[in-house]
């Protein structure tokens, strides 16, 4: 198969996932980008794309992508407090996934760390076995193990706290203005 | 138990199905550099083209797609409506939003295009007015506290905010749209709908012009009742047709007597 044929039957069977994977994660606009990253780098490197594995492989280097938005995006929040100071930034803030964060279990989700959030989404919104999630996440499946029931345990307990009447339930979208 | 968790967060993926992949259009510009792509070695240049290209992929199109192959089925034909009425085109994009959150009030101006992307945001509120610039690689800031300064960022993407129409999509691809009834706002006629949460209590009342189909309005409840917890006013949400007077909308104001204070990435950050 050409450079060219294989390229397209990848982006063909895949690019919907490459996008639906950053929109969940990020703006229209964001999503777009990464989607053009994904497969620029799909491009550069075709024959190191694993035939067996090429979503799990796409979702990596998006994954890689976003996060390198991320950095982007952090900035951009700190802007207003560096027009006060030109000293450091905040800290960054979690990086919003606009739609499920309208919830309750959203909001608990956005309270983890990124690696604790991207593991449970990686599974539950991407559809991944443990297997491919440790692929995507570059680390071993048994390490993935464990850290998929630290993070469940984590999400279970910021929901717990969440349940016994935390402001924080409320919606907050006139911060997000 | 642990199952049951992964299944809650499964149940609010706002993309249930993978989204349909746009068309190819960067393949083109891809294969018109000739060479075999794992032998090159990546430059700057063709980076750029590439990046270009893919920016240009008919993403519209597969969001027309998915509105007319969405879950319509399940809801009243007005959930429908206001999905489509609510679809972004490619002029300037124009919002006005006011929001009340108990005392606090926010007046919230922005223009955005998509080609290129580029956005201006224009906030007053209790701390006074702050003027957000970002697009081409560069975010400039200014505000009245600090009337003297515009501070420029260079090497970030342009990063959109809270859309009252993107909370009304999300929630009608998820299924959570659902329609009340007609109602008037002052001689106007109007649907009220509720966005409803997943934990069961109602999330927010939207009331969308009932011509246009267009939110007119947004009051998010606490969940176990009392006054909202926020009121955003929609005044205006429009597309600004492209002219040259339109785009400029989306550049930094001119403040007179400012000096411009850059910031780079490195430093920036």
């Amino acid at each position: 198969m050409t450079p060219d044929k294989r390229f397209q039957a990848l982006y063909h069977a895949h690019a919907g996932a490459v996008l639906s994977y950053a929109r969940r994660r990020s703006t229209r606009a964001d999503a777009e980008d990464v989607l053009g990253e994904v497969f620029l780098v799909a491009w550069r490197r075709l024959d190191e794309v694993p035939a067996e594995q090429e979503r799990v492989w796409l979702l990596g280097v998006a994954r890689r992508a976003l996060a390198n938005q991320r950095r982007g995006s952090t900035r951009r929040r700190a802007l207003r407090s560096r027009l006060a100071s030109q000293g450091q930034a905040p800290a960054a803030a979690p990086m919003p996934f606009p739609a499920a964060r309208e919830t309750r279990l959203g909001r608990a989700l956005a309270r983890l760390s990124e690696s604790d959030r991207e593991l449970l989404l990686l599974i539950a919104w991407e559809g991944l076995s443990n297997e491919e999630a440790a692929r995507v996440l570059e680390i071993r499946p048994r390490a993935l193990r464990v850290r998929l029931h630290r993070a469940r345990r984590r999400l279970a307990s910021v929901l717990a706290r969440e349940g016994s009447g935390d402001a924080t339930d409320n919606p907050t979208a006139l911060e997000a203005l | 138990m642990q199952a049951d968790l992964l299944d809650r967060i499964s149940a609010i993926n706002p993309l249930p199905d993978d989204l349909p992949a746009p068309a190819i259009a960067s393949l083109a510009a891809l294969r018109e550099r000739g060479e075999p792509p794992a032998r090159r070695p990546p430059t700057r240049a063709r980076s750029a083209v590439a990046k270009r290209a893919a920016l240009a992929l008919p993403i519209a199109a597969a969001i027309l797609a998915l509105a007319l192959l969405g879950r319509g089925g399940r809801q009243f034909d007005v959930a429908a409506a206001v999905y489509k009425a609510t679809l972004a085109g490619n002029g300037v994009k124009y919002m006005f939003l006011e929001g009340e959150a108990g005392a606090r009030r926010i007046r919230y101006q922005r223009w955005s295009t998509s080609e290129p992307l580029r956005e201006r945001s224009v906030e007053v509120g209790p701390s006074g007015t702050v003027e957000l610039v970002s697009g081409a690689g560069l975010e400039s800031a200014w505000s009245t506290e600090h009337p003297g300064k515009i501070l420029r960022v260079h090497g970030s993407a342009p990063v959109s905010t809270w859309d009252p129409v993107r909370v009304i999509q999300q929630a009608y691809r998820a299924g959570r749209l659902h329609v009340l009834g007609k109602t008037t706002i002052g001689a106007r006629a109007a649907y009220r709908a509720e966005v409803e949460s997943l934990h069961g209590s109602p999330g927010s009342t939207v009331i969308v012009d009932a011509h246009t189909f267009m939110p007119i309005e947004m009051v998010y409840h606490r969940p176990g009742g009392g006054p909202p917890t926020l009121e955003v006013h929609v005044r205006s949400y429009e597309e600004l047709p492209a002219t040259k007077a339109n785009v400029a909308l989306v550049r930094l104001a001119h403040h007179p007597g400012a000096r411009v204070v850059s910031v780079t990435r490195a430093s920036g950050h």
